[in-house]
């Protein structure tokens, strides 16, 4: 249960979440011997050895084009190394060490991507079998296991002669997800859908609310509202996760995965931060911050325009007091 | 006192360009009055609206983003206006020869201004994909013109060269359409005369079609300059990062925080810089 500043008219109660990972060929990094993307070493020292340009073929893939999945990949690294927008006073705290040391970690890491500003959309390189690495969220999962999810991304009609673009059965098998990076601590990252039950200042009304949201937690209606999307909707509740019914989705997208790799992901929701809660406190200015896209804009100045990490911050930070200001 | 017959046809001259005047007056007129007037406002997304005079001019003339999509805008313009004139014209030269399927030809070139904008867009976007794209395909793998692959429309050194291109391709055929017809218009004779005064195919293009074109040349540089300035769609559409002045006054409007006195105020200067080009252009370069 969350508690709003004002205490006792405002509850939220988690229903759904996804949570964001590096999904990696577990077969590739196995062959060269490599550990699990992780840690800030394991990550950048995968995306080394897996980046060959000259065989077409890709080491990772951040966002460096000046949109929301940039902000997504960069929280997440942020959080492992205690980079913050705000303290918990609310002061703002954005041009910090640790934010220099994510900044310039991060443009390295995208050394290591396909030419040019990419978005969320070159995860299709991932299934086309030409990358080693992505960051994506927990919707991805369909489109490892199902051929005719997957065909979307496996553009190979056109061009038959391109190589590399069939759907890959055993893709879904070679693939595993690192949900947690750690530096200097264990970083994860995601999104939560709550519900918000607002005091009606009528018993009837708040009687049928409340009523409704019980109906939606029971067993049968969570698991079949979570089957709209298998692996993207994600229970909040543990005991659901491990529920047979639960992995049983009408597609057999999870007994694709199995159930050990399912509890692991979900796992994953534990360690679930963001800039806008410090230490248990929400601060809205950060979804200020979000909306006018500051951080997507620096990280595309750095990764694609060459500019200096050190000036893309304090150009972020002074950005960031004009939108606080406003 | 009667009215004379002059006066009767000024009234029912009036009387019928009324309802034309009273629609212009509606969706052209009355909007860029009132676009002139908010951008002297900061507006809330409330709807409240607060007085700020000249603010967001000076807000505009002190952002370097500005000046540089001033200068994104007229690359594109020069680039896109001449190169689809001349291409056109070229195009409007060889098919005014005699050939066979000569007909054939000529509708199929019309096809790429047919096309719907967002289909083309993706299918450039698909050819120019720096993995799975053609054109990285055929230079990279099958000519071994360069070992690395590039994301031409993703670069942001090279996107405005995309653009541009794209913009000709697509609209070249306007002009070659509107150039065609008239040159089907000139007399032969004067290319006889022209050729029994021993005037070769260079002197007869400089002497005989470019000054009987002209009109219709100048009439074509002056609405792609308008349609070019104003264009958002295909740019945004193929490489969102060529920040011309439409694509700028959208980002200032509709992203982020919303700014709508400051999109005013670009789409103000926007319109006054597109005012200024057909004035000089139609006084100094046309001399109409």
């Amino acid at each position: 249960m969350v508690e709003s500043p004002d205490p006792g008219n405002y509850y939220g109660l988690p229903y759904h979440g996804w949570v964001q990972g590096i999904w990696y060929r577990a077969d590739w990094f196995k062959e060269a011997g490599l550990a699990p993307p992780n840690t800030w070493e394991t990550i950048l020292n995968a995306a080394k050895t897996f980046y060959k340009p000259e065989k077409n073929q890709y080491g990772i893939l951040v966002g460096t084009k000046a949109d929301n999945y940039a902000e997504q990949c960069f929280t997440h690294i942020a959080l492992s190394n205690k980079a913050a927008e705000f303290n918990s006073k609310g002061d703002l705290i954005f041009n910090s060490k640790e934010m220099l040391e994510t900044l310039e970690y991060y443009a390295e890491l995208a050394k290591y991507n396909p030419p040019g500003p990419q978005t969320w959309r070159a995860r299709d390189y991932y299934l086309q079998g030409k990358m080693a690495m992505f960051f994506y969220s927990t919707y991805i999962m369909d489109d490892l296991a199902l051929a005719e999810v997957a065909a979307g991304s496996l553009t190979n009609k056109n061009f038959p002669k391109l190589e590399g673009s069939t759907f890959d059965p055993k893709l879904v098998d070679n693939t595993r997800v690192a949900t947690t990076i750690t530096k200097d601590r264990p970083g994860g990252y995601g999104s939560m859908v709550a519900f918000a039950l607002v005091d009606q200042k009528n018993s009837a009304k708040n009687e049928a609310a409340q009523k409704l949201l019980a109906f939606m937690y029971e067993p049968s209606s969570y698991i079949t509202f979570l089957h709209m999307a298998p692996g993207g909707m994600n229970p909040m509740l543990r005991d659901i996760a491990g529920k047979p019914e639960y992995l049983n989705d009408p597609k057999g997208i999870f007994k694709r995965y199995g159930r050990e790799k399912i509890e692991e992901i979900i796992a994953g929701l534990d360690s679930m931060g963001s800039f806008t809660i410090v230490g248990g406190k929400t601060f809205p200015a950060s979804g200020k911050i979000f909306a006018k896209q500051i951080i997507p804009r620096m990280i595309y100045s750095v990764t694609i325009e060459g500019m200096d990490p050190k000036k893309a911050i304090v150009w972020a930070e002074k950005e960031m007091k004009k939108v606080i200001g406003e | 006192m009667p009215i004379s017959i002059e006066q009767k046809e000024a009234r029912l001259g009036w009387k019928l360009v009324a309802p034309s005047l009273g629609v212009i007056g509606l969706l052209i007129i009355y909007p860029i009055l009132y676009n002139l007037y908010l951008s002297f406002f900061d507006i809330k997304l409330t709807g409240e609206k607060f007085f700020i005079g000249l603010a967001n001019y000076e807000k505009l003339l002190e952002d370097t983003a500005f000046y540089g999509s001033v200068l994104t805008t007229i690359i594109f313009l020069i680039g896109t206006v001449v190169g689809s004139t001349v291409v056109g014209l070229f195009v409007a030269l060889l098919m005014n020869l005699q050939f066979p399927f000569r007909n054939v030809a000529r509708t199929i070139i019309l096809l790429p201004y047919f096309a719907p904008v967002i289909s083309v867009v993706f299918g450039w976007q698909f050819i120019f994909d720096p993995v799975n794209g053609i054109y990285n395909h055929i230079i990279v793998e099958v000519l071994h013109l360069t070992d690395q692959r590039h994301n031409l429309i993703g670069d942001p050194n090279t996107a405005l060269l995309v653009v541009i291109l794209f913009d000709i391709w697509k609209h070249f055929p306007i002009s070659y359409l509107l150039i065609i017809s008239k040159l089907q218009s000139i007399n032969r004779d004067q290319y006889e005369a022209a050729a029994i005064d021993g005037c070769g195919p260079v002197v007869r293009f400089f002497h005989v079609t470019l000054p009987e074109i002209y009109f219709v040349l100048g009439t074509l540089v002056i609405l792609r300059l308008i349609w070019n300035l104003n264009k958002f769609e295909e740019i945004f559409l193929l490489a969102p990062n060529v920040k011309t002045l439409p694509i700028f006054t959208y980002y200032a409007a509709f992203t982020g925080i919303i700014d709508q006195g400051f999109a005013a105020t670009v789409s103000v200067v926007q319109f006054l810089v597109l005012s200024f080009l057909i004035y000089f252009y139609v006084k100094k370069v046309l001399r109409w």
